[in-house]
């Protein structure tokens, strides 16, 4: 079959801008009038345009009737459509014989599955869920969110799960739990399904599952008044139980304190930790009466609103906090339980996590698992720093003030006992 | 946890913010009710307007979707005289891994793409499957009468 142009040997000047003004614009197909026919929009321009593939190609822009080369919508369906280099001869040709459109059909087709292969492969390797392929886990970069409540996942590091049937995206357990809820109470019968792509999320007792393996925090039952800390007297007035914010010594176990008395002081020498609700963790309490602000001023301060010129000081306070947090001996690092990741254990299980980097665990890696008894079994499991998964995890001292932010004590006793594990691990994994 | 998102959204609107589209609080004090501005895209005849829009957040937000109506009346098939859309994203087929953002560029390429076969006015569907220039002069009309 002859062409109707000849067969050029080397690309034109008019062709070769083009192409590089395709690759740089931004065109949507907005209807394919056949296999070889489209109807394309260019980004900003008002006209839509059709382009034929064939022997020739032919365009309805004004720069195509004029210049009779190839314009920058046909090779940008060259190029970007076809995915064609721009190497490729077939690239700067004005038409193409049947032969060859079936070729760049074809390729087109080869090149879309090499990708579906892939992604039947690592199905193939994972697990199945109620007879179902389990596709993997999509890497969680630095800026994704959560879709549901759009916070940065690695930032909150919350326990988190994934769309196992679709699309593979990390959203937060806890939040797709009220939205599992919400589904099913709209349609009862109805299967729960993933914000992002729709596909069916699974049965919402995976997502408890889920939820209890990766130590999700248990929701308190509707209708208890949360700041009533029942059974705990204040040990200055006695008042009982306390309600409002409870503070606690940390040295004299049975030691609290109400905020009225707080304020005052009494109990000075030893440091508070402080909660609003029953179910919160313990925060430190930083108080200042006996070093730096004096009774008069705690007392002014409590009673009206703090303005701008406040705030000198109350940095000074944030600072003190923050210099405590920032000595830790280096042998206590040793002496923290590792584990290594069997096959069927517990550390496989369905929303067992790396509290650091968010993914699961793999056969044969080493996990840092940080017991703290306020946690009960809850224990914390991490990679360590070195495993290979985890290489995308710059330790970072984030972690240790967080941790430290909730036992603040421990870090400067250096006490060795289960909290001191628990803070030692979380900030050294990574230099060790 | 519909506080914290709603505040959350105004940011990445500040941040990112779409194109044609604008949205925030009326007040400062009350974070659930939001207005918003579209201007009409180039290539409909609701070119050269600019529709208002307000935007009330559910207690449950983002578990239930927001209430969006039109403030300006508007000539569309899909958009009642009353300022409600007919838009399945903002009904059952709501995901809370939609934004504000999202809704406004979706009403935007509504108004773009009418849908005469799911009509809330199904005089101006009919219109606009009968009589596309006719459609096209009301719709240019009332754009210039009440959004300009």
């Amino acid at each position: 079959m002859s062409r109707s142009v000849p067969w050029r040997h080397t690309v034109s000047d008019a062709c070769n801008w083009h192409q590089s003004q395709a690759l740089e614009s931004t065109i949507y197909i907005l209807r394919q009038t056949g296999p070889t026919g489209f109807l394309l929009k260019e980004e900003g321009e008002r006209k839509n345009v059709k382009v034929f593939m064939g022997d020739p190609h032919t365009c309805t822009c004004p720069v195509f009737k004029k210049e009779r080369d190839l314009c920058k919508h046909i090779c940008w369906l060259l190029l970007r459509k076809f995915r064609l280099s721009v190497n490729d001869p077939l690239s700067w040709q004005l038409g193409l014989v049947e032969r060859e459109i079936n070729e760049i059909l074809r390729g087109r087709v080869t090149a879309e599955r090499p990708q579906r292969q892939s992604q039947a492969k690592t199905s193939n390797n994972s697990q199945t869920i109620d007879g179902k392929a389990v596709v993997e886990q999509r890497e969680i970069a630095e800026e994704d969110v959560c879709p549901i409540c759009q916070e940065e996942l690695l930032a909150k590091k919350l326990p988190v799960t994934y769309c196992k049937f679709g699309c593979g995206n990390t959203i937060h357990i806890k939040c797709m739990k009220v939205w599992a809820e919400h589904q099913k109470k709209t349609s009862p019968e109805g299967v729960i399904k993933c914000p992002m792509c729709r596909e069916d999320f699974g049965p919402i007792d995976l997502l408890k599952t889920e939820s209890k393996n990766a130590g999700c925090r248990a929701d308190p039952p509707p209708g208890i008044r949360m700041d009533r800390h029942l059974g705990v007297m204040c040990s200055n007035c006695s008042k009982a139980p306390i309600e409002g914010k409870c503070y606690r010594c940390m040295v004299c176990p049975t030691y609290h304190l109400c905020q009225r008395c707080f304020n005052f002081p009494v109990h000075t020498t030893h440091s508070f930790q402080f909660r609003q609700k029953r179910n919160q963790r313990w925060r430190a309490a930083p108080r200042t009466l006996g070093s730096g602000l004096p009774d008069a001023l705690a007392n002014d301060l409590m009673h009206r609103e703090i303005t701008e010129d406040d705030y000198e000081m109350l940095l000074q306070m944030e600072r003190n906090q923050q210099e405590e947090l920032s000595s830790l001996a280096e042998e206590d690092l040793r002496g923290i339980p590792v584990e290594r990741v069997r096959e069927g254990g517990p550390l496989l299980s369905l929303g067992a996590q790396c509290r650091i980097c968010l993914r699961g665990f793999t056969v044969g890696q080493t996990v840092r698992k940080l017991p703290c008894r306020h946690k009960r079994q809850q224990a914390y499991n991490l990679h360590m720093f070195t495993a290979p998964l985890c290489s995308m995890y710059q330790p970072t001292w984030y972690t240790l003030v967080m941790y430290r932010r909730r036992y603040p004590l421990l870090q400067k006793t250096n006490r060795i006992g289960n909290h001191v594990e628990f803070i030692v691990a979380c900030v050294r994994g990574g230099i060790t | 946890m519909a506080l914290k998102r709603i505040v959350k959204e105004l940011q990445d609107l500040g941040r990112d913010p779409p194109g044609n589209c604008s949205a925030g609080p009326i007040s400062e004090e009350d974070m659930f009710h939001w207005q918003a501005t579209i201007m009409g895209p180039t290539d409909s005849p609701y070119s050269g307007g600019v529709f208002f829009l307000t935007i009330t957040f559910p207690a449950d937000y983002p578990f239930k979707p927001p209430k969006v109506t039109f403030a300006t009346k508007i000539y569309h098939p899909n958009i009642n005289s009353q300022g409600g859309i007919c838009l399945d994203i903002l009904k059952n087929q709501w995901s809370p891994a939609l934004t504000i953002s999202k809704v406004l560029l979706s009403i935007c390429s509504l108004l773009t793409d009418p849908n005469p076969d799911d009509p809330l006015v199904p005089d101006i569907a009919k219109m606009f499957k009968t009589d596309r220039n006719e459609y096209n002069r009301l719709a240019k009309e009332w754009t210039a009468k009440y959004a300009e």
